[in-house]
């Protein structure tokens, strides 16, 4: 009641601003790095079970297979931050209204990123690719931008989804 | 006098986020730690915060609501008179809640 009494007069008034400032400037989200990241997951599984092939693994394959796996883990965890973030601080009602549904495609991410993390399943590396697209799909609707869906250039060579800037 | 100011960004979110209004008084008998205040910062601008600590020497600490704030070290020790207005009340968009 008061807000909108308030909001009617600032319409016709104009009231003064009070920033709550944050730390670092607001307003830059971008999917693209939930998107590397979840690439990057995809890589790390095809070195694993490539590795997996091998009859026995040296000292040196040991260290490499502890690496891949860290990665993996490490880029499965900055797959459920980043969208978390975009999220939380960007997604506002008036984005919830222009997309549905992403309240549930947020939560499958962060069960497939979880399930990336605990397993070395080569399918739950495109899955997760495959929500995040889906999730960069939405993001990129609310900034009313189109997108377009390409193989990207380097391996592991998948397709994801990409703003048509210019 | 009384002011009414428009929040803008989240560092005092959940207790008042961008868009809510607020009700602030430039006169205050008292300035308690725990209120909200309008302050003008001298790096920072117009800026809106709680009053974390209050020094002795009557100079004080601001704080936000949660992690994406400025820091207190980061807003630094400051004078009573860069507060502007101290905050009565806001209005929420779905709610409202006495600061």
């Amino acid at each position: 009641m008061i807000h909108k009494i308030l909001s009617g007069l600032d319409k016709l008034y104009g009231f003064r601003t009070a920033s709550a400032h944050c730390d670092v400037p607001c307003g830059i989200y971008d999917p693209s790095t939930s998107q590397i990241a979840a690439l990057t997951v995809i890589r790390m599984l095809d070195l694993i079970n490539e590795l997996a092939e091998k009859e026995t693994l040296t000292i040196a394959d040991q260290a490499r297979l502890s690496r891949l796996v860290s990665q993996k883990e490490e880029h499965a965890e900055k797959v459920k931050a980043e969208v978390r973030i975009i999220w939380g601080d960007y997604f506002k009602q008036a984005q919830f209204d222009q997309v549905s549904g992403v309240n549930e495609l947020v939560h499958s991410i962060m069960l497939q990123g979880s399930k990336c993390r605990q397993t070395i399943d080569q399918d739950n590396g495109p899955e997760l690719l495959k929500l995040v697209n889906q999730f960069a799909e939405a993001f990129w609707q609310t900034k009313g931008v189109e997108t377009v869906t390409a193989t990207c250039p380097y391996p592991p060579a998948q397709l994801v989804v990409y703003p048509k800037l210019g | 006098m009384i002011s009414v100011f428009k929040i803008q960004g989240e560092s005092m979110s959940p207790r008042l986020s961008g868009g809510d209004f607020v009700v602030a008084s430039r006169f205050y008998i008292t300035l308690s730690e725990g209120d909200i205040v309008v302050v003008q910062h001298p790096v920072y601008g117009r800026i809106i915060k709680r009053v974390k600590h209050i020094g002795e020497s009557g100079r004080f600490l601001l704080t936000g609501e949660n992690e994406q704030s400025l820091s207190s070290e980061q807003m630094g020790w400051l004078a009573r008179s860069t507060i502007k207005a101290k905050v009565l009340f806001s209005g929420r968009k779905n709610t409202l809640l006495a600061t």
